[in-house]
């Protein structure tokens, strides 16, 4: 028993080391997929339909095909492709943390975009109209009265996407980066012990994923006025001029 | 066909003759036994997989032979290399042949039978590399001479100084991990592959300088067109933490496996079974010396 526990705390300070790896990858392709979805939930009610067609392209190509087989076609695949392989753009797609970001961006892009959209949806006709009422327009109307609800609607539903994020970036072990699982797997194929070393990356991965949700779930109390715990802010006894 | 266990697993059936295993390889009181062997199916030549899902190779071919002359009912399925040992010691398969070459390292964790064969580690670099111009080209380094003859110290001096801040890509689990390990730790960075194919993919485009495999796979491997970029080079290398040829890989506590096995693998040595299905999958012959057997009767002495 001994000797087990003396094995998981050095194979956990192994693993530990690989955090940042994880926490890169979430980071960077979380951050992208997210402003990328933002741009393709705004095509998606565009009135011409060519940015539509794209968003549904997009969707469609993204969230219809394994993430594994995306890392492998930007990985491999693209590694094939003469211009790339011997182009300016070599310097970026040699790099599998590179890869594994670009793939995670665009597949999870897909699916965040569907969650804006179907939240965008989900914004009270009223609200909208009250702000007409007030002489809001576009840009105004976006940032005081769409976005707001936009984002407490899809809350829940995004904090679920960034939670399988934390769990997909373990694919990246796939094209030789060295994050928790690449770590895990290394240490495996040296001391032939699976349990005990899959048992420690289990652990950070939940370490992680329960930061991550406290932290969502925190911020979802927060923007969620009927529940405030604190008063409201009084309402300013004048509308702002309206530009 | 069944279509079983992630589309992965393929069933090879194994026919036994129906006449009686000869009565010298296998004692009469020894059972039936039904062995799962485990191999991956892409290590061309050892074994690799068909398109309609069959496993041929020199370890196929092999194992036909020694399964009858062992009596054993023998199911060959393939699966990923990365995943076989703990296979091995799940119980879900009884014995591993996928080139494994019986080191040090990985004595520790298993069993093996005799060797079946014994080959070369070789590297293998693009054409337009620096590296293609590496010293000591064919020379075969036998790590076991020791002490080690001042030439080879030399050629693994020349090695280190060659391979400096290079980056060279391996199987996981790869044979060579102990010998990296020893000789050139903290001079290259190594990647780790989870099947050869990727590794092979990551050689062609240039993300890893070279790579160190078996001479009967990096062979072959060269002559596919694709591969026309690839070049063998710098020395040969044999022994040591390469260890001492290819032999199945088993739970340590199935000594009766072993034996079994070990018999058929002397009998098919002794033959020329081995040399002959050598020649025909590797061009070259891999036979093992396995030494004198000691559980025969001394030659010389007049049987009863």
């Amino acid at each position: 028993m001994g000797e087990h526990l003396t094995f998981i705390g050095s194979v956990t300070a192994q693993l530990v080391r690989a955090v940042p790896v994880t926490l890169l990858i979430l980071a960077v392709s979380g951050v992208c997929a997210t402003v990328l979805a933002t741009g393709l939930t705004a095509m998606s009610v565009a009135r011409s339909p060519l940015p539509r067609l794209v968003q549904r392209t997009w969707t469609f190509l993204f969230r219809g095909t394994p993430l594994i087989l995306q890392i492998f076609m930007i990985y491999y695949g693209f590694a094939m492709v003469p211009w790339i392989r011997h182009g300016i753009l070599w310097a970026a797609f040699r790099d599998p943390v590179f890869c594994t970001c670009l793939a995670m961006t665009c597949c999870c892009s897909a699916y965040i975009a569907e969650i804006f959209r179907g939240a965008l949806a989900a914004v009270p006709r009223g609200e909208i109209e009250a702000g007409r009422a007030c002489g809001m327009t576009g840009f105004m109307l976006l940032r005081r009265v769409i976005a707001p609800s936009l984002i407490r609607i899809a809350l829940p539903s995004y904090s679920n996407e960034i939670i399988m994020m934390t769990k997909s970036t373990s694919l990246a072990s796939t094209i030789t980066v060295l994050d928790i699982t690449g770590v895990a797997q290394q240490v495996i194929a040296h001391s032939y012990r699976t349990l005990e070393v899959f048992c420690a990356a289990a652990a950070l991965y939940l370490l992680i994923n329960a930061t991550l949700s406290t932290l969502l779930t925190a911020l979802e109390r927060r923007l969620d006025v009927d529940r405030a715990p604190t008063p409201l802010a009084p309402i300013p006894p004048t509308l702002e001029p309206l530009s | 066909m069944s279509k079983t266990l992630r589309g992965a697993v393929l069933g090879l059936a194994i026919l036994l003759s129906l006449q009686a295993a000869r009565a010298a390889d296998v004692p009469a009181q020894q059972a039936r036994r039904t062995v799962v062997i485990g191999t991956e199916g892409a290590f061309p030549p050892w074994n690799m997989t068909r398109p309609d899902g069959s496993l041929i190779g020199f370890e196929p071919d092999l194992l036909q032979v020694l399964c009858q002359r062992a009596n054993l009912q023998c199911q060959l399925v393939a699966q990923d290399w990365d995943g076989m040992i703990g296979a091995l010691q799940a119980h879900k398969i009884d014995v591993i042949a996928d080139a494994l070459q019986i080191t040090p390292a990985r004595k520790a964790v298993l069993a093996f039978s005799l060797p079946y064969a014994i080959t070369t580690g070789v590297f293998v670099t693009q054409k337009d590399s620096p590296l293609a111009r590496m010293a000591n080209r064919g020379l075969v380094l036998d790590l076991d001479a020791s002490p080690a003859p001042e030439r080879q110290a030399q050629a693994l001096a020349a090695l280190r100084e060659e391979l400096r801040g290079k980056t060279l890509g391996v199987a996981i689990s790869s044979t060579y991990d102990a010998f990296l390990d020893k000789y050139l730790a903290g001079v290259i960075t190594i990647k780790s592959y989870r099947t050869m194919g990727e590794r092979d993919l990551d050689l062609l485009s240039g993300r890893i300088d070279l790579t160190l495999d078996d001479t009967t796979y990096l062979r072959p491997l060269l002559a596919a067109p694709d591969a026309q970029d690839l070049v063998l080079v710098g020395p040969e290398l044999i022994g040591g933490e390469l260890g001492a040829g290819e032999g199945f890989g088993l739970r340590q506590d199935d000594t009766a496996l072993a034996e079994r096995l070990n018999a058929a693998i002397r009998s098919a040595v002794a033959d020329g079974t081995v040399k002959r299905l050598s020649l025909k999958w590797f061009k070259a012959d891999a036979t093992p010396d396995l030494g004198p057997d000691p559980t025969s009767t001394p030659s010389g002495t007049p049987k009863p």
